[in-house]
Parts: C-alpha cells; sequence; structure tokens
C-alpha cells in the first residue's frame, strides 16, 4: 500500500511538473513604436536598435526569469515605425495587441503619441509602460494599464528652478512655448515654480509647432529684457526659434532650452555654448546597472549627446524587467500590480508610481559647456558648476 | 514700427525662397507643359546637399552652388530617364502621366534621402554682426543672404532675356512647334531647362537650410506652394513667381504676428488664391 502510495506521488509530482514546465511560454513579447521617420526622429530616431540591444543582452544571460514556469524565458521585441503620427501610432498598438499579441508595451515616444497609443493598452488589458510622456493630461484618465517612468511634465524642470533659487541673481523669465502637449505641460509647470523661486513672469509667447519666423516674440523680448529666457519645445522649434534670437543678438543672463539636444548642438555651434537645457543621465562609471546601460548604449550605437532621453528608455527596461520578474509569469494582470507597486533604484534615481500612473524619474539641468554636456545642479550629482551669466556672443 | 520693419525684412527673405523655387517651376512648366511635382524635391535635395557638405568643412559659399551644381546634373539624368517620356505622350493624357509619374518620383526622391541622411532635420547656423540701426536690426548674414537672393533673380532674368539660348528658350515657352519650325532645338532645351530649373530650386534649398530648417518630407507642401505661386501669372513667367513668391512671404511673415502665427500659411495661401482667381476672371473678361 505504501509502495503504490509513493508511486502515485512521484507520479503525481512529475505530471505537475511536466505540465508546469509545458505551459511555460517560448518568449516574453514585447511591443513598442519609435519614431524613426517624422518630426520626432530628432529626438529617438534609432532608439529601435536600443530595444534589440536590451532585448539581446538579457537574452544571452538566457532571459527574464519567470518563477511559475521555473525557467528564464526568452525575451523578443517587436517594433514599428510610427511616422511621428497619431493615427499610425494608433494602428499600430492596436497591430501590436491583437495581432502580435504581446504581453506588455512600452509606450512611442511624446505625449501626443502615448495619449493615442494607450488607448489600445487599456481597451485589451496589457501592461502600458510609457517612456518620455509627461503631460498630465495622459494621466487623468483614470486609466488602469498605464504607468509611465518619469515624472509629470509640470516638475520637469524642477532641479533647475532649485538651482536658480539658490543662486539668488535672477529677477524675471520670459516664456517661449510651443504649442504641443509636453512643452505646455512643462511651461505650466516652469512659470509656478520660477514664482516660487522668487521670479517675475515677464512675458509668454505660445506658438504653433511650425512657426517660422519669431520676429514679433524677439522683438516683445527685446523690450522685456528677462534675465531668464525659457524655451520649453521640441528640438526642431527650439532650433528656429535660437538661430533667429542669436540673429537678433538677444542675450539673457542665461538661456534655458528645454530640450537642447546633440542636433540642437551641432547646429548652433558654438553658440549653443552656455545655453542650460534638461538631461537625464551622462554615462559615468557606477554600479552593475550603470554599467549594464553603458553596454545597451554600445551595442546599439546611441550617443546619449546626441539622443539625451536614451537613459529614459534604459530606465524603463530596467523597471520593466523586475516587474515581469516580481510578477513571475506573463499574467498581465500580475504584472500590471507588480508594476505599480514597484520602487527601486535606478541610475536616474530611485523609480515608483503614482497612483495615476505617472513616474518619479526626472531630468537635471544640464548646460552645455565646449560642446559638452554638463549636469549642473544639484550639487551631488554635477558634473561641473554652471558658467554664469552666459558671455556674450561675439 | 520697428516690428513691422523687421516683419517686412523677413518675409522678403521668405519670399526670396519662394521666388527662386518658384521661378524653376514656371520655367519646367511653361517649356515641359503637365504637372511637375518633383520640383519640392530638388529643394530638399539642395538643403541637403548644402548641409552635407557644410559639414565636412566646405565653406558656405561653395557648398550652396556645389550642391546646386549636382542637383542640377541628377535633374538632368531623371529627365533623360524618366520625365522625357512621361512628358512625351499625346497632349490628352499629358497632365495625368505627368502628375503621376512625377508624384511617384517625388515620393522616392523623398524616402532616398529621408534613408541616406543620417539627421532627420537639418539646419545651419552661420552666425554674423547684429547691423543696429535705431530700433531696427539685422543681421548681416540676412542682409548679404537677401542680396545673393536678389542677384539669383536678376541672373535668371539676365540669362533668359539677354543670351541666344534664353531667347530660343523664351521662343520655345512661348510656342513650341513655331519655335521647333524655326530650328530651335526644343527636346534638347527641355532636357536644359528641367536640370536648370532643378538648380534653382537647390539653390532656394541651400538658403532655405541656412534661414530655416530642411528635412525629408518637406518638397511636396512646397511644390503645391510654388505651383499657386505660379499661378499667379502664365507658365514660363519669371516676374510672376517673383511677385508671388515675395508676396507670399510677406503675407506670412505679417500674419505671423497675429495670435500664435498658426494661420499664417493658410491665410496667405487664401489670399493668393483669391488673386489667381480675380486674374484669371479679369483674363477672361
Amino acid at each position: 500500500m505504501t509502495k503504490i502510495l509513493a508511486v502515485s506521488a512521484v507520479l503525481l509530482f512529475l505530471l505537475t511538473a511536466s505540465s508546469a514546465l509545458s505551459a511555460a511560454p517560448t518568449e516574453i513579447r514585447i511591443g513598442a513604436t519609435v519614431s524613426e521617420t517624422g518630426k520626432f526622429a530628432t529626438e529617438v530616431g534609432p532608439f529601435s536598435r536600443l530595444f534589440t540591444a536590451w532585448a539581446e543582452l538579457i537574452n544571452a544571460k538566457g532571459g527574464l526569469r519567470l518563477k511559475k514556469y521555473g525557467a528564464s524565458v526568452p525575451v523578443k521585441t517587436i517594433v514599428y515605425d510610427d511616422q511621428s503620427q497619431e493615427a499610425a501610432t494608433r494602428r499600430l498598438y492596436e497591430r501590436l495587441a491583437v495581432k502580435d499579441r504581446v504581453d506588455f508595451m512600452f509606450g512611442p515616444y511624446s505625449s501626443p503619441l502615448t495619449f493615442s497609443a494607450s488607448v489600445a493598452a487599456e481597451n485589451r488589458d496589457i501592461p502600458f509602460l510609457a517612456i518620455c510622456a509627461n503631460s498630465p493630461k495622459i494621466y487623468s484618465r483614470g486609466f488602469q494599464w498605464l504607468a509611465c517612468v518619469i515624472d509629470e511634465a509640470p516638475r520637469y524642470t524642477y532641479r533647475y528652478w532649485e538651482m536658480v533659487k539658490a543662486r539668488g541673481s535672477d529677477a524675471t523669465v520670459g516664456f517661449v512655448v510651443e504649442d504641443t502637449l509636453h512643452p505646455l505641460g512643462v511651461y505650466q509647470g516652469a512659470r509656478v515654480l520660477a514664482r516660487e523661486a522668487g521670479l517675475t513672469e515677464v512675458s509668454a509667447h505660445i506658438l504653433a509647432p511650425d512657426t517660422q519666423d519669431f520676429t514679433p516674440v524677439l522683438a516683445a523680448l527685446e523690450k522685456a529684457k528677462p534675465d531668464i529666457i525659457f524655451v520649453s519645445a521640441n528640438i526642431p522649434f527650439s532650433i528656429a526659434f535660437m538661430k533667429q534670437a542669436l540673429e537678433y543678438g538677444l542675450s539673457p543672463k542665461e538661456w534655458h532650452v528645454i530640450h537642447h539636444s546633440g542636433v540642437f548642438r551641432d547646429t548652433l555651434g558654438a553658440m549653443a555654448d552656455s545655453i542650460v537645457g534638461q538631461i537625464y543621465w551622462t554615462p559615468r562609471a557606477g554600479d552593475d546597472m550603470s554599467r549594464f546601460w553603458v553596454q545597451i548604449l554600445e551595442r546599439a550605437n546611441v550617443d546619449t549627446a546626441m539622443y539625451p532621453w536614451a537613459p529614459a528608455y534604459l530606465a524603463a527596461f530596467q523597471v520593466a524587467q523586475q516587474a515581469i520578474e516580481n510578477a513571475g509569469s506573463l499574467d498581465k494582470a500580475e504584472i500590471m500590480k507588480s508594476l505599480k507597486a514597484l520602487r527601486t533604484r535606478t541610475p536616474l534615481g530611485e523609480a515608483w508610481f503614482k497612483e495615476n500612473g505617472s513616474g518619479a524619474v526626472n531630468t537635471y539641468p544640464a548646460q552645455i559647456q565646449g560642446g559638452n554636456y554638463v549636469i549642473v545642479w544639484p550639487p551631488e550629482m554635477a558634473d561641473g558648476k554652471p558658467v554664469y551669466p552666459a558671455p556674450v556672443p561675439k | 514700427m520697428e516690428t513691422t520693419l523687421q516683419l517686412v525684412l523677413a518675409g522678403i527673405l521668405q519670399g526670396g525662397v519662394y521666388a527662386l523655387a518658384a521661378i524653376g517651376l514656371s520655367l519646367s512648366l511653361g517649356l515641359m507643359g503637365g504637372v511637375n511635382l518633383t520640383h519640392g524635391e530638388w529643394v530638399m535635395l539642395g538643403a541637403l546637399g548644402t548641409w552635407l557638405l557644410a559639414k565636412t568643412g566646405a565653406p558656405l559659399l561653395l557648398a550652396i552652388p556645389a550642391s546646386c551644381a549636382a542637383v542640377g546634373v541628377l535633374a538632368f539624368m531623371v529627365y533623360a530617364l524618366v520625365i522625357k517620356r512621361a512628358f512625351s505622350v499625346p497632349q490628352d493624357m499629358l497632365t495625368r502621366t505627368s502628375l503621376l509619374a512625377t508624384l511617384g518620383l517625388a515620393f522616392l526622391i523623398q524616402e532616398s534621402a529621408a534613408f541616406a541622411a543620417d539627421q532627420p532635420l537639418w539646419s545651419l547656423f552661420a552666425p554674423g554682426a547684429v547691423l543696429r540701426l535705431g530700433p531696427f536690426r539685422v543681421s548681416s548674414v540676412r542682409i548679404v543672404m537677401a542680396a545673393l537672393l536678389a542677384l539669383s533673380c536678376v541672373a535668371v532674368w539676365i540669362a533668359l532675356n539677354r543670351s541666344d539660348w534664353g531667347r530660343a528658350a523664351r521662343a520655345a515657352i512661348a510656342d513650341r512647334g513655331m519655335a521647333a519650325l524655326m530650328g530651335v532645338p526644343v527636346r534638347g532645351l527641355q532636357g536644359v531647362i528641367f536640370a536648370l530649373s532643378s538648380a534653382l530650386a537647390a539653390l532656394a534649398g541651400g538658403f532655405s537650410v541656412l534661414l530655416f530648417s530642411a528635412w525629408p518630407r518637406m518638397g511636396l507642401p512646397l511644390a503645391i506652394k510654388c505651383l499657386f505661386i505660379v499661378m499667379l501669372g502664365r507658365a514660363g513667367s519669371v516676374r510672376a513667381p517673383i511677385i508671388g513668391g515675395l508676396f507670399m512671404g510677406l503675407t506670412e511673415s505679417l500674419f505671423s504676428a497675429l495670435g500664435d502665427g498658426r494661420w499664417a500659411g493658410p491665410a496667405s495661401l487664401s489670399i493668393l488664391l483669391i488673386a489667381v482667381a480675380l486674374k484669371e476672371r479679369v483674363a477672361r473678361s
């Protein structure tokens, strides 16, 4: 009798184990779109390579460990070009959900595209991790399947205003704003933060995204003479504005251009020196994760000076990896629960999520000095000291 | 007042770029008939060529003409391979065939440029001294560019009106059949005019990358704007594109001071369309 019981127990164990093993998925399907073409390509064009490099490095270690199946499962990334267009993005995320049947989605670049894309995930109960999309509008819809790595747009420049307050040398600020979701959100927060830092807003110009002629704005700024001119815009707009502003001879004590990427820096050449903007990270020696990030960047051949948003993607990869491994299975509800509950240290700072899904990772003020990006605040993160006031161009 | 003056100067520069591009289109339409939607792509390629050469360290005064020359040669090859055939169909099929052929070519050129360029936005910045006349201020670079734009338009006008070749081209534009009977090599001229008009467009692109920014898909909307400008006069005219281009640049610039500038483009285009409609009405009456 004991023998029969023992054999039955062994058989039962083998049966359970084998059924559990046979249920292990062959891959974890992760979908995303990247703006390889269109207006956002200046900001994230080559980022599909980041997805590929991350998956290859993860898979080289066997994949992501899923406890439920007692196995590591390789990652398969499916990335499409959304052409920087909302309609195309919406269509592609529907495709990722329905045809590609992904287990997890990373968001596209920018707030307008994420606003559209996240609907597909919400309708089909798929965990959706937004990356560079921080307009509060996205997170005010009560979506349950949406989370974002980065903090909301109004807080995007809070560290810069901390620096301005600590410096105590500026009295006035003039805003030039591109009329799109993210720049508007950043501006709305920045004007409050500037007031809190003791500055007076002397002018604010909200302009259409494809504005080519800034003459009226330049004339108004010349009259208002703000200490800081704060440009809240995407890269094409910022380049067009700064070219004309520098040609016009405006020279405030400080320029702040929220997106002053490598394309921006290379176009303005030496005139870009001393312009302050926001970046997430400068590659540096650090912990294991920092080294892993550097590996991904090198494999993908993506330079963070040209594409300062790359570290936000790397933080998203880290967060997604930990959320899936903590969930231990590909059950979408489990992954989402694990994602929302996650609190982890990334090279950019601590990552966690608020009730509405928005994240906590934020940018640092960085100044272009001799063609390099130098984080100038807070002191514990700074690579160097800010040049202030900005030298008047000769 | 000074703001208005600044706006006028900005409008003249923008208008000069439109005018230069539209002169080229006017000439090619005048001599070849049909519809040429590749024209905006030559502007884009001119901008790309200038940007690429400037990136390698070439001085701008060399990069712009070199880029124009390269675009002219490429356009001649495209003419010989595709355009000549597409525009050789009977008159009743010309509009449809030319439209389809040039639209296809435009997309092909666009996508090739997007693929070839390692950056999706091209912009050059040439810092120069800021000249101040009382409250009025202008960059010396902009004055040089305005002068070069004007000089380019005058050079085209002189070439067409004072040279034998130009007179032959004008004769062919006025009446292709009669010009052929008088011994003008119309077919040969078509290729040369197509290359020249494309080089003029590339010149506009070179200025455009300095004044504003350029990108792979900028061509088609620009080609359509140029078509409207050309419609202000008769195809083949040089004066009408200059007037239309400057008008468009000035209205866009002045409208940009109203509101957030979103309506500057559509408003100036609407006024131009009304002007075209009025001109047609006057011509008919």
